[in-house]
């Protein structure tokens, strides 16, 4: 198991520098930078001397790949330099910004799970069900509507119409408590939404599979009830392949906050990401996709072992 | 007490607005004092070094800091504020009596020396400040007394105090500056203006305290301001339906007419925020080189439809570049109506026959509203318009390249005087005007003679010359004003809405 755990993570540095590569230089090739954008919004009369005094100072006359090198380089000794817009260390701005994004995904990524693993079950078990029907639907709806309206929704008839839920802004968990899952809840739904589809028909594929199976008939055989049947013998297998798409799902987790936090003002990376993109402040991108990579990279690498653990003939291939 | 509709109206006339600093009379009523200001600004301010930062919450966050060295009066004239006297002994020549007694927020005094400290900071190449060329007139500055700064420019310019009543006015402590640094001074400002900053957060909020020492008799009301960036229109709107926030800026414009109708919401208007035009591509090889090109625009864009398609009906539609609430703007000037017949007439007379140009839009939703309908119209008299949409920084890195047949643009955000920004659009030097290939040696002087005028009848009257040779050479073609929308709580006291949408926390108080 080490050896696979060493391979699988070894294999993974050179995804890790390959997104890196492609993000730096792809950002680099969008017309515009910092400096339009800050002259731009104060629509002010700049010489072109402070322009280019501008971009010398922020390292923007140089070649494309001496700016990646410098940059990869500051970035092996934990320097990811410092913010275009905002001046403050690249590093200061990204992991506040962490804590709402981790939260939010993993209540969103609970939601999922809560909502689609019994359904999907039992969408399963009982096919042309009212709950299977119920499931076809929701997955319909859920794929197909886009985080900014499914936010827009909730904020509109949860905030606005009800009152139940403040619609937008973030307080930590260890601030309190209570206002903190306030706030979370729409966002976590929004981004659950799509999540809960996928998971659903997953499961449901899953479970399908695994109850046609003979050990399945004789469990039944030997006079078990339906839900033994399912907890003990099913649930085990019917659990491989949905461990894989939950491990998977962080990237959409990721992709769902970048919509999900500018509708509902959450300083979360999905935001900061939108905002620096559009900002050009290419140090927080670099460093954010990077982040975001590695993230991904690692959850796979994660459910790969989990998945080995389940089933050790996985590793051996 | 006004009620909603009066104090709409109100807004409209402009008596809400103004810039509108101390020495504005108003009837003594005893603002509460304390509480905390709840504000959804649509932007993150970013930074609150006045001399670095650029965009509007930006500038309306470090005006909270800092107090300017002047302000404008509700007639647009030049107010007191830090300088609290000025004579003018010739035309090149400015004398500013300080106000005695301020202090910065460190404690450190408010003096002549700091004046001249801040503006030879703005000067300074290592600064790399954008507010640079807002003052590139002035020659030399010096202390004559502690009190008492003598400035001189390279030559006449009539409008050159008008910038010191924005950021490039704003003075800092000249103690924290050099502990900070250029880089850091943005996130550690340190003014002498009615509120401190306590904590600021990117993209979550700015927190300020009062200023119990402020010079300013007995202001700020309130204890507490928090700045709220949300970027979502709806969310911000909500947030204000809710009583999450006090105030919220940017008002979606769709929902302007029901949110009038609403009790326990304020909306004020300002009108005369920004003005809007096409601009044109004049250099050679371009198909709007063709000046009878241009001129067709004029009579083919139908403003009327444009005011209500694109704005809802809220504004004005406009022919100049001067706005509604200035002292310069004539309401009467109207010199092109909607005439496909003028507009094909000047087509035919171009030569051009049918062109195909591509227009680059930014991503605002009136911009695009506007230009799909701007595209039809075209199309009727065999112009054919490619939408294509960019980002702001990819839009404005084509403008400056030179490359944009055809630019939707707008001056976003009043001025107080026409010369800050007609000039960098229409003067063959101005930075705008070498975008479009624009270079007409009789606007130059007439320019310079509007700067070297300090009689302001006969400033308006070259304004009025200005506006009308832009029109006839068409670089760029206005078509409207657009209107600066806020929603108030009632239980929002003294709000002033400033023309340039900035708003005034000092005078703003909150009771039940």
């Amino acid at each position: 198991m080490f050896a696979f755990i060493l391979r699988r993570t070894l294999a993974a540095i050179p995804v890790v520098v390959l997104v890196s590569v492609m993000v730096f230089s792809l950002m680099r090739m969008l017309p515009g930078d910092v400096i339009d954008l800050i002259i731009g919004q104060a629509q002010a009369d700049v010489s072109e001397e402070t322009i280019a005094a501008l971009r010398k100072q922020y390292g923007l006359d140089e070649p494309i790949y001496l700016q990646y090198i410098t940059w990869i380089s500051k970035v092996m000794v934990g320097d990811f330099g410092y913010s275009l817009r905002s001046y403050q260390p690249v590093i200061d701005i990204i992991l506040p910004r962490l804590v709402p994004t981790l939260q939010i995904g993993l209540l969103a990524l609970v939601f999922s799970t809560l909502i689609a693993v019994p359904l999907g079950a039992l969408s399963a078990v009982r096919p042309n069900s009212i709950w299977d029907r119920l499931g076809t639907a929701g997955t319909f709806i859920g794929a197909s509507t886009p985080y900014f309206l499914a936010g827009g929704l909730l904020i509109y008839l949860v905030s606005l119409k009800a009152g139940w839920l403040p619609p937008s802004g973030f307080v930590p968990l260890t601030e309190d408590f209570s206002e903190s899952l306030k706030r979370s809840i729409m966002p976590a739904l929004t981004i659950a939404l799509s999540l809960t589809a996928i998971l659903l028909r997953q499961t449901r594929a899953s479970f399908k599979d695994v109850i046609e199976l003979p050990y399945i008939r004789t469990a039944y055989a030997k006079g078990l009830s339906p839900t033994m049947v399912m907890i003990q013998h099913a649930m085990k297998n019917a659990m491989l392949p949905i461990v894989t798409i939950l491990g998977l799902q962080l990237g959409m987790v990721f992709s769902g906050a970048v919509i999900t936090e500018t509708v509902f003002a959450i300083p979360g990376v999905g935001r900061l990401l939108v905002d620096s993109i559009l900002g050009r402040d290419y140090p927080i991108v670099q460093a954010l996709v990077l982040l975001i990579a590695v993230a991904v990279v690692l959850a796979t690498l994660f459910v790969d072992i989990v998945y080995g653990l389940l089933d050790p003939r996985s590793s051996r291939a | 007490m006004f009620t909603r509709r009066q104090f709409v109206k109100a807004g409209v006339a402009g008596v809400a607005g103004g810039m509108l600093l101390p020495g504005f009379a108003r009837p003594a009523i005893a603002a509460s004092r304390g509480g905390t200001l709840r504000v959804a600004l649509t932007a993150d301010p970013l930074s609150f070094d006045p001399h670095l930062t650029g965009n509007l919450q930006g500038r309306g966050a470090t005006q909270a800091i800092h107090d300017t060295l002047f302000g404008i009066s509700e007639t647009g004239e030049l107010a007191p504020m830090l300088v609290e006297s000025w004579e003018q002994p010739d035309n090149r020549t400015y004398l500013l009596h300080l106000r005695s007694g301020v202090r910065f927020h460190d404690g450190t005094p408010f003096n002549a020396e700091a004046v001249i400290y801040n503006i030879e900071r703005i000067r300074n190449p290592d600064t790399k400040s954008i507010r640079a060329g807002e003052i590139k007139a002035l020659d030399t500055i010096e202390a004559i007394d502690d009190l008492t700064i003598k400035m001189v420019l390279q030559y006449p310019f009539a409008a050159f105090l008008f910038p010191f009543t924005d950021v490039a006015g704003c003075i800092g402590s000249p103690t924290a500056f050099e502990k900070y640094g250029v880089g850091k001074s943005g996130l550690n400002p340190v003014g002498t203006g009615p509120f401190k900053l306590v904590s600021y957060s990117q993209d979550t909020e700015t927190v300020m305290e009062r200023n119990g020492d402020y010079w300013d008799d007995g202001k700020p009301y309130i204890d507490r301001l928090i700045l709220r960036p949300i970027p979502t229109d709806s969310t911000r709107l909500t947030e204000l339906e809710t009583g999450g926030v006090d105030i919220a800026e940017g008002l979606p414009l769709q929902n302007i007419a029901p949110l009038r109708e609403k009790a326990d919401i304020i909306v004020s208007e300002r009108v005369g925020f920004q003005w809007e035009y096409f601009g044109f591509n004049a250099k050679e090889g371009f198909p709007f080189s063709n000046h009878k090109l241009r001129q067709a625009f004029q009579w083919l864009i139908d403003r009327e439809a444009l005011h209500q398609a694109a704005y809802f009906g809220t504004g004005s539609i406009g022919f100049s570049g001067i706005l509604p609430g200035h002292p310069f703007h004539d309401p009467t000037y109207r010199p092109y109506s909607f005439n496909m017949d003028m507009a094909k007439k000047l087509l035919d007379e171009s030569g051009v026959g049918s062109a195909e140009i591509t227009a680059y839009l930014r991503p605002e939703p009136i911009k695009q509203r506007a230009a799909q309908i701007v595209q039809a119209m075209a199309a009727d008299v065999g112009i054919k318009i490619n939408l294509e949409q960019v980002d702001y920084a990819n839009h404005r890195a084509k403008l400056r390249s030179g490359d944009l047949p055809m630019d939707m643009h707008g001056w976003w955000g009043y001025r107080p005087d026409p010369d800050q920004y007609l000039n960098i659009l229409l003067s063959s030097d101005g930075s705008y005007a070498e975008f479009h290939g624009y270079n007409n040696p009789a606007m130059d002087e007439l320019f310079r003679s509007q700067r070297a005028e300090t009689d302001q009848a006969k400033r308006r009257a070259y304004f009025r010359k200005i506006v009308e040779m832009m029109n006839e050479d068409a670089i760029y073609v206005p078509w409207h004003y657009s209107s600066d929308f806020k929603g108030l709580s009632p239980k929002v006291k003294g709000f002033r809405h400033a023309a340039d949408s900035i708003i005034q926390y000092k005078y703003l108080s909150l009771e039940d």
